[in-house]
């Protein structure tokens, strides 16, 4: 008893000072203009990418709305990509799921998986003045809203600034400057170009790029609609620029066959001056890593086009058109209280990263890359959707094949059009309404 | 009837239908519970897969498109990563009825000696076995690197720089590099199967065709081998099979590229059920799948029902 007695003042003490580094007691109080809750206690089944930042955000939304139970469960990409595809042919979709947007949401649109966010819904909690435009125009599927998007990711050149700096290399403005800043960069035994082509996605971001410059937004659109041949002198271009790219060694040795999340470190160690990337790398990548985000500069890659476009695309939470209604409405809830202003702003919806596609939000300013984007995202560019969510699932693999083909020389640009279209030309006739 | 009389049998040479032998009963009443499950996670799961290759389907939409036998023709010909996948399932199989049992054989013919230290190394060489193809394929692509991998690495350092090769990106040479990767987990288990066959081998046998004059060769061909004959067997099925089956190397590996170069048809068969929303394809390959196993699986299940 004595010894607890004289120890006291101590515990006391260090219980104090602990709690003066404790977080601060998060504002608990819901945002207003949003509807009140539904009643009683509710679960929503939430599917989401493991490497999202989703934790902080959902307990912050646990103690603004004690009555409602956000349960996250964490996938890889594909396992999401699986589980979703596997879940609806059974009957058993969450209630809320992270899905990309184009033809990687169409299926889950079209076969009535997704609850539509009609215009009302969209006033009633808000997300009509909360969401960019940009981002809501990204998300319509045949003119309608059936997710709330959460954020928009341009995908686009980042350099390195300190390595530009030290060869002298201005920031790239035209597709001249970028060719030279490649060969200047190439001369002095840097890698251009770093990409990890095993998946094919990350090639294609540069091959997109080259059709935009070659074929012009215009065209690069009715691409995507079917509405232009493939088998085009547009397009043979852009294959032939990016098979000279490949021959002048502007990309990293064997990049075919090299994991995408191998690409990145090539910059870190200076082995490679420019990458093709998203604003995802700030958060994931360069801040986890304790590196300056200011040294990996975006720029929006210079097509020389007008419109000034960038590619990208919005990510969204899609809903489940057959959950109870009172789940609905907590689905609906999670994703408008995150799509506040003020809630964006705290520490716990920092993880979430950035771009958000939220109208006027703009990152804290120890994020370069995400404030950069965002810019460009409320005003000074337009986007465009990247290949694999632009065309229909069946008609990403023969693109896939025709880029990687001319990457290793078995089919030359014409030949890889013509195979292209040829794809376009089968698919349209087995899809004849 | 009158007392004393004895009631007639029921009808000439029937038998009395008040106690029936229910006892053929039993075996299946202890299979059933297996067998339940195995119908519901094995048959049925196959029987739908039959059922949805002759339909059009993306996998989501609530409804499907009755195509009859168009997914068949579609891949048969129109398709020509399928045809690509066959070959290299071919190639495999062939690779791996050669390889990793020509390996396994070989170690365990060493082994068998019974060498000081011979247990570790059994445990040495048995070890790739036990990794997971997925650990299998991330090690060995770090193995295959174009820049700091180990081989070209090596190579670089034993002044052959002219064989350095970016292994996994030449289509000509990927599946090949896999191959290797494959075979050296897949080379345990043949040599513990054929280290088992090599302990019933009677040693006097060798013994007295030794003395006989025959040497180590000679002894192998004639005496070894031929009396491995159910061991080879069993070890050639196993590996038949399972090649046909192959999928996590090449996922884990190559991704079924450079530009598809490197399918099986494990791998298409994934690709066009999840990634291209084509279900009716995809499962039309499993059903081409399985009847290839068949080829291997009804000859290996008959001998080892005979014994």
């Amino acid at each position: 008893m004595n010894i607890i007695k004289s120890l006291l003042p101590l515990i006391l003490g260090a219980t104090v000072f602990g709690s003066s580094f404790s977080t601060p007691r998060a504002n608990a109080q819901p945002p207003e203009g949003l509807p009140k809750p539904p009643e009683g206690k509710v679960t929503v089944k939430f599917w989401a990418i493991a490497t999202q930042g989703w934790k902080d955000v959902i307990a912050e939304f646990a103690k603004a709305y004690p009555n409602i139970d956000i349960k996250w469960t964490k996938y890889s990409t594909d396992e999401l990509k699986q589980a979703l595809r596997v879940s609806s042919a059974s009957g058993k979709m969450p209630d809320m799921w992270f899905n990309w947007g184009g033809s990687l949401a169409a299926p889950y649109i079209d076969g009535g998986h997704a609850l539509e966010i009609t215009p009302e819904l969209a006033a009633k909690y808000g997300l009509d003045k909360s969401i960019s435009p940009v981002a809501l125009d990204l998300a319509r599927h045949n003119g309608k809203l059936y997710g709330v998007p959460i954020w928009v990711k341009p995908m686009t050149i980042f350099y390195k600034k300190s390595l530009f700096d030290k060869y002298g290399i201005p920031e790239p403005k035209t597709f001249a400057d970028l060719e030279k800043a490649m060969e200047t960069l190439k001369s002095k035994g840097v890698t251009p170009i770093a990409v990890g082509g095993k998946f094919s996605w990350m090639t294609m971001r540069t091959t997109d790029f080259l059709i935009e410059h070659f074929a012009g937004p215009e065209m690069h659109d009715k691409l995507f609609a079917l509405e232009a041949s493939y088998n085009s002198p547009e397009v043979v271009q852009a294959f032939a620029k990016l098979k000279e790219w490949v021959d002048k060694g502007y990309f990293n040795d064997g990049f075919i066959s090299i994991d995408p999340n191998q690409a990145l470190p090539l910059l870190y160690q200076n082995k490679a001056g420019m990458i093709f990337q998203g604003p995802w790398i700030e958060e994931e990548n360069i801040v986890k890593s304790k590196l300056d985000p200011n040294d990996y500069v975006a720029i929006i890659a210079p097509a020389d086009q007008t419109p000034v476009r960038v590619c990208g695309f919005q990510e969204q939470l899609q809903i489940s058109s057959k959950s109870p209604p009172e789940v609905q409405q907590a689905a609906l809830l999670f994703a408008a209280y995150i799509s506040q202003p003020e809630v964006a702003k705290t520490a716990a919806s920092k993880a979430l990263g950035t771009p958000r596609a939220i109208l006027g939000f703009l990152p804290a300013e120890d994020r370069p890359i995400g404030t950069t984007m965002t810019k460009w995202i409320q005003g000074e560019a337009q986007l465009y959707l990247p290949t694999d969510q632009a065309l229909p699932q069946e008609l990403v693999n023969a693109f896939f094949q025709a880029q990687d083909s001319i990457v290793l020389g078995t089919l030359t640009p014409e030949a890889a059009a013509a195979q292209m279209q040829k794809a376009v030309d089968d698919y349209k006739a087995a899809n004849k309404k | 009837m009158n007392a004393g009389e004895k009631a007639p049998l029921v009808g000439a040479g029937q038998a009395s239908p008040a106690r029936q032998d229910w006892s053929w009963l039993l075996p299946w009443a202890f299979l059933a519970p297996a067998l339940l499950i195995y119908v519901v996670v094995v048959v049925y799961p196959m029987a739908y897969s039959g059922y949805l290759s002759f339909f059009k389907w993306d996998g989501v939409a609530p409804t499907k498109q009755f195509v009859g036998l168009q997914n068949y023709f579609t891949l048969l010909f129109n398709d020509k990563v399928f045809w690509t996948a066959l070959l290299n399932n071919a190639i495999w199989l062939v690779a791996a009825l050669l390889i990793p049992t020509s390996i396994g054989l070989g170690l365990a013919l060493l082994l068998n000696k019974g060498f000081r230290g011979s247990s570790i190394y059994r445990s040495v060489f048995y070890f790739p076995a036990i990794l997971s193809l997925a650990v299998v394929g991330l090690i060995w692509n770090w193995i295959y690197l174009p820049d700091i991998g180990l081989i070209n690495q090596l190579l670089g350092g034993l002044g052959l720089q002219s064989l350095q090769h970016n292994w996994l990106s030449d289509p000509n040479l990927a599946l090949y590099a896999v191959m290797v990767a494959a075979a050296w987990n897949a080379a345990g288990l043949p040599m513990l199967l054929f280290l088992a066959g090599l302990q019933t081998i009677n040693p006097e046998i060798l013994e007295a065709a030794q003395v006989d004059g025959a040497g180590p060769v000679r002894r192998f061909l004639s005496i070894t081998f031929p009396l491995l004959r159910e061991t080879t067997l069993i070890v050639l099925a196993i590996t038949a099979i399972n090649s046909l089956k192959v999928y996590d190397i090449i996922y884990a590996m190559t991704y079924g590229g450079p530009a598809n170069s490197t399918q099986v048809l494990s791998t298409w068969m994934y690709f066009l059920t999840y990634n291209y929303n084509s279900v009716g394809q995809g499962t039309a390959i499993a059903v081409i799948l399985f009847l290839l196993t068949l080829i291997f699986a009804i000859p290996y299940i008959r001998m080892m029902g005979r014994e």
